[in-house]
């Protein structure tokens, strides 16, 4: 049985770890080049992109067919009118293909995490730690969570619409919107995140290699009737044009004080990381392991 | 397995899809070692019967035993039943070789042995890629995979359709070999209804999703009779077809029981012959029906 699972999937398998492969050597050379360079070189935004893409590319790429290559060329037929079960020949492919995309995955997601902590530019887009969504999401156990999730949406998505052209086409934005809603709306609030307030104007301590959000400028202090401040979002205006007037103090941390304003928002501490992590993985997991006894659930009550 | 139990029994099974029934109260008992002709114009509902007795179509109505058992979920009821698809799917990646582990990885019960040496007689070569195997070459392909798996029942929907007429020769006479030394029961679907008449024994017929004749062949055409007489007096029996020559008439007539027929020379009927008047007896029908529904909506609308 993992003969014959092996012996369908291998050429979406074997060009799936493959085009893995391929983005670590990329990204191990640039490594190489970085390490030897003397001036401030870094993973560019193509390469950022590519570790976005690739856990929904390659899941949705050996998902998809996984199912919906065997009901479009009929071979279910052949393949569901044997003594073997529905149950035992799904299990067989899921088995094979876990365990060929799966520690691709894993041992990238390493090398980046790595990568990011050795190279831990200032400025770069990788901060060192990985709290934010840039380190976060194509490190650790998330990365290959993801992968999994994706594999998991191609198979239902392939038992579903029975082409796997049409369940990568649908796949792409169904990962998208399910990644986004996690890390918007979920993410943050995993754990209640802390509160800073800053009035000097200066950036706080505790936000260098953080998660801020909702970050904003604020009146300070109590307010005529005890509620809370007004929000007023970006860098206010009347800072702008105070930093500009002759005259006044010339930074924007003395121009914030005299204006009584104060830059407060949300954070998730670095050393919060593994928890956030587990917890994100355990989601998307949770998903794929949904999404395939959903996809195993279509299989055995699929009609041919 | 008692020897009077049936090998196949359907009770009312009913398919339909989105627009149309494929298949409605469909029932028959096909006794065990049978060879079973499954005729029936195109879009009858052989194909969607086959399948649900394969296990790959689930039936909206009716239900069926196979080998005396009631299949339940799983594949534990069809363990010893064969089915060779009308596509004749296969992997065509796969080679020929590949082809039978493939067929024994899915079996516990697969003789690859027996398999291999079949297909070295019939000239393959193990390790040709099938798809590039001729047609003819993927349908022996495809039914040695089915005898290899050593079934009680055999299911095979046209398995002679697009074959050339040798390729079809040696097709019958491998089907037939491997049937008779196993004792295995089949129904196979065939618009060749000369053809089945080779090697059938029983038969069902089908006509727009229905079950119209059912039964042993020898006893169907030993109660049908071809009928020559006068045109101007009525025939015995139940009429299916007749054909006027001037003042001769040529009537084909059923009957339970012996055929009295003075003023009629009573001539014995073949199974093409008979397969054939029921097939027109049922499309006639079918358009007088349509022809009266027509009517009848018309004075409706006027």
């Amino acid at each position: 049985m993992t003969w014959l699972a092996w012996r369908v999937q291998r050429s979406s398998i074997l060009a799936s770890v493959s085009a893995v492969s391929l983005v670590g050597v990329w990204l191990v050379a640039g490594g190489f080049a970085l390490h030897h360079s003397t001036n401030a070189a870094r993973w560019t935004e193509l390469d950022v992109a590519m570790l976005f893409a690739l856990p929904c590319f390659v899941g949705l790429a050996v998902g998809a067919p996984l199912v919906g290559e065997e009901l479009d060329r009929g071979t279910v037929r052949l393949a569901w009118s044997q003594e073997a079960s529905r149950g035992r020949w799904l299990g067989s492919k899921l088995l094979v293909a876990t365990a060929a995309i799966g520690p691709p995955f894993a041992l990238l997601a390493g090398l980046v995490g790595w990568w990011s902590r050795t190279l831990a530019v200032p400025d770069s887009l990788f901060t060192g730690v990985g709290i934010a969504p840039a380190d976060f999401d194509v490190t650790g156990p998330a990365f290959v969570s993801y992968a999994l999730f994706a594999f998991a949406l191609g198979i239902l998505l392939g038992a579903l619409l029975g082409r796997p052209i049409w369940a990568f086409v649908a796949g792409v934005p169904t990962y998208v919107a399910v990644r986004s809603a996690v890390q918007e709306l979920l993410r943050p609030r995993m754990i209640p995140p802390l509160r800073f307030v800053d009035r000097t104007g200066d950036v706080p301590a505790a936000l260098t290699h953080a998660w801020v959000f909702n970050a904003a400028w604020q009146a300070s202090g109590p307010t005529a009737r005890g509620a809370a401040p007004p929000t007023l979002g970006g860098l206010p205006e009347s800072v702008m044009r105070c930093v500009a007037q002759p005259g006044h103090p010339p930074t924007i941390a003395a121009c914030a004080r005299l204006l009584r304003l104060q830059y407060t928002g949300l954070y998730q501490p670095p050393d919060r990381y593994w928890v956030l992590q587990g917890i994100e993985s355990a989601i998307f997991l949770a998903l794929a392991f949904a999404l395939c006894a959903l996809g195993a659930l279509a299989v055995r009550h699929h009609s041919v | 397995m008692s020897d009077n139990q049936a090998a196949v029994a359907t009770y009312g099974l009913g398919k339909r899809y989105r627009r149309s029934r494929a298949l409605s109260e469909c029932t028959f008992s096909l006794p065990p070692g049978r060879i079973c002709g499954l005729v029936g114009p195109n879009g009858a509902g052989k194909s969607t019967l086959l399948r649900i007795l394969a296990g790959l179509t689930v039936p909206d109505a009716g239900s069926f035993e196979l080998l005396g058992e009631t299949p339940g979920p799983g594949r534990s009821g069809w363990r010893r039943v064969a089915y060779l698809d009308q596509d004749r799917p296969l992997y065509r990646r796969f080679s020929v070789a590949e082809t039978l582990r493939a067929a024994a990885a899915l079996n516990a019960t697969f003789d690859f042995g027996w398999a291999r040496r079949t297909l070295e007689d019939l000239g393959f070569d193990l390790h040709q890629t099938v798809g590039t195997l001729s047609g003819g070459q993927q349908t022996q392909l495809a039914l040695i995979w089915c005898l290899g798996r050593r079934p009680a029942l055999l299911l095979l929907d046209e398995p002679t359709s697009a074959l050339d007429p040798l390729a079809r020769e040696s097709l019958v006479r491998l089907l037939l070999a491997t049937v008779a030394e196993n004792g295995t029961t089949v129904i196979v679907s065939s618009h060749a209804v000369s053809e089945l008449g080779q090697f059938c024994d029983f038969l069902v017929l089908l006509t727009r999703s229905q079950v119209r004749l059912t039964g042993d062949v020898d006893e169907l055409l030993a109660s049908h009779r071809l009928l020559v007489g006068a045109a101007e007096s009525s025939p015995p029996g139940t009429v299916l077809s007749s054909a006027t020559a001037g003042r001769q008439a040529t009537v084909l007539v059923r009957s339970e029981g012996e055929l009295f027929a003075p003023g009629w020379d009573a001539e014995p009927v073949d199974l093409e012959r008979m397969v054939v008047a029921y097939l027109r007896l049922y499309a006639c029908a079918e358009d007088e029906s349509a022809a009266l529904d027509a009517t009848t909506s018309a004075r409706v609308r006027s």
